[in-house]
């Protein structure tokens, strides 16, 4: 069972490392946290912004932000990049595991908004690309 | 159901190999990189040694007839699906009438595509692998060609939710470029000098074009034993380093002559088979020695790696848990 002392720290820690909503899961116990002023809620890709306005392309996931791949080979994004809808810009690692930032919309890539390798939470701003039609 | 519409003269169905006929002179075969085959395996919600294709040397194009999650692991090639990239030990769901493209790898040598559920080909003596120098096994004892079709396992898809994923690869082990690789002495080892020893040991072999399944020809200082030997013939397995007459070694591999009569240097660890399949011609590899301590903690590390991926892989299924 977590302490009060435990959600504290938990909190904490969310803080410091900008984490909008955490979820822990024990036997016979479900908690979850969100920041209230954190923008925590998962943040989907602006498609209704205007076609060539700024679009952010937030996580979803908790993770170490990874701008390129572990295998040394896959070619990370760099600003001034033209984005594909499906191509993927990032990864988000736990362990082992890798899940891919996708672009989600066509675009060029404007602004890189998190530290490679640091660790981001739902809805944390990863990129923000102007969209192409 | 997968359609080949470009390959290679090395590309062709493997699993973990016919272990049970060796006595009767069948090779073994199997994945040159059978962690990557295992890890291809794994991310595509397969059994560890179902049948996949190997590729390399040659673009691969094959065409999803339908809707069918795959992985592909191994050497970082470039691969695309519909013309989107996708890195290595990396797993997606490719739709009806999508293509995949593996380019050969330019840092490595062998790329495994698996198709959730496996590949559809006749069992031969316990196994799916082609043995390609021996003609059986795998899709008609033969390297794939355009046109061949390719049946899954798979029944009844279901819908899968979890999209693509992946998983960090297994780590190498390479000084300067070269590739380590950890042998133990074998049984003629101390019939050469202690000179042609230290050669062996200390030298960056270099990988020789007229490498295959088989094995690897290595260049690099001549090894003379100390007087010419006669060796009735003896049983091989993958891992032997033997020094013919002319004093170049040669590693068997996925498809070792069950048998030669070559004094044997060396034998490579089962675990490092994959770092020098992985070793593309032109490139250096450096024997390591070791120990068969070292090497079965080697082979356990593989596993563990194996273990550990499928644990976070587990996260996506619950994706609330602890992440």
């Amino acid at each position: 069972m977590l302490s009060d002392h435990d959600i504290r720290a938990l909190a904490d820690h969310m803080k410091r490392a900008g984490i909008g909503v955490l979820e822990v899961t024990q036997p016979g116990q479900r908690l979850r946290l969100r920041m209230r002023d954190a923008g925590a809620a998962p943040a989907a890709p602006d498609k209704a912004a205007p076609a060539d306005g700024p679009v952010v392309v937030p996580s979803d996931a908790v993770g170490f932000f990874r701008r390129r791949h572990p295998d040394g080979v896959f070619a990370a994004v760099e600003v001034g990049a033209t984005l594909e809808v499906s191509q993927i810009m990032g990864f988000l690692q736990v362990g082992l595991l890798l899940r891919p930032v996708i672009a989600g919309r066509r675009g060029i890539l404007s602004r890189i908004l998190a530290p490679d390798d640091g660790l981001v939470g739902y809805g944390t701003p990863l990129f923000e690309l102007q969209g192409l039609p | 159901m997968i359609e080949v519409l470009a390959a290679g003269p090395v590309t062709s169905v493997q699993d973990l190999g016919r272990t049970a006929f060796r006595a009767m002179g069948v090779g073994v075969s199997g994945a040159m990189d059978r962690l990557a085959l295992r890890g291809a395996n794994l991310l595509a919600g397969n059994g560890p040694g179902d049948a996949c294709i190997e590729t390399a040397v040659v673009p691969f194009r094959v065409r999803f007839a339908e809707t069918v999650r795959f992985a592909v692991a191994g050497a970082p090639s470039p691969v695309r699906l519909d013309g989107v990239a996708l890195p290595s030990f990396w797993s997606a769901v490719a739709e009806a009438g999508q293509v995949l493209e593996i380019d050969p790898s330019r840092v490595g040598m062998w790329t495994y595509l698996a198709a959730a559920g496996g590949l559809d080909v006749p069992l031969v003596m316990g196994s799916r692998s082609t043995d390609l120098k021996g003609r059986y096994g795998g899709h008609g004892g033969r390297a794939l060609a355009p046109g061949d079709r390719l049946g899954g396992l798979a029944t009844g898809a279901v819908p899968d939710p979890r999209g693509a994923f992946g998983v960090a690869p297994p780590p190498g082990r390479s000084a300067d470029g070269v590739t380590l690789v950890r042998a133990m002495p074998a049984r003629e080892h101390d019939r050469f000098g202690a000179e042609a020893q230290a050669a062996f040991w200390a030298s960056a072999w270099v990988v020789q074009p007229e490498s295959n399944r088989i094995g690897y020809r290595l260049a690099g200082p001549v090894l003379e034993p100390l007087e010419p030997m006669n060796l009735l013939s003896h049983g091989l397995i993958p891992g032997v380093v033997q020094v013919p007459p002319v004093g170049q070694p040669v590693v068997q591999l996925s498809e070792a002559n069950t048998c030669g009569g070559y004094p044997k240097m060396a034998v490579v660890i089962g675990a490092d088979l994959r770092l020098i399949a992985q070793t593309r011609p032109g490139r250096s590899l450096r024997f390591v020695r070791t120990t068969r301590a070292e090497a079965l903690a080697a082979a356990a590390a593989d596993m563990s790696y194996l273990a550990a991926a499928a644990r976070d892989l587990g996260r996506l299924d619950h994706p609330g848990d602890g992440a």
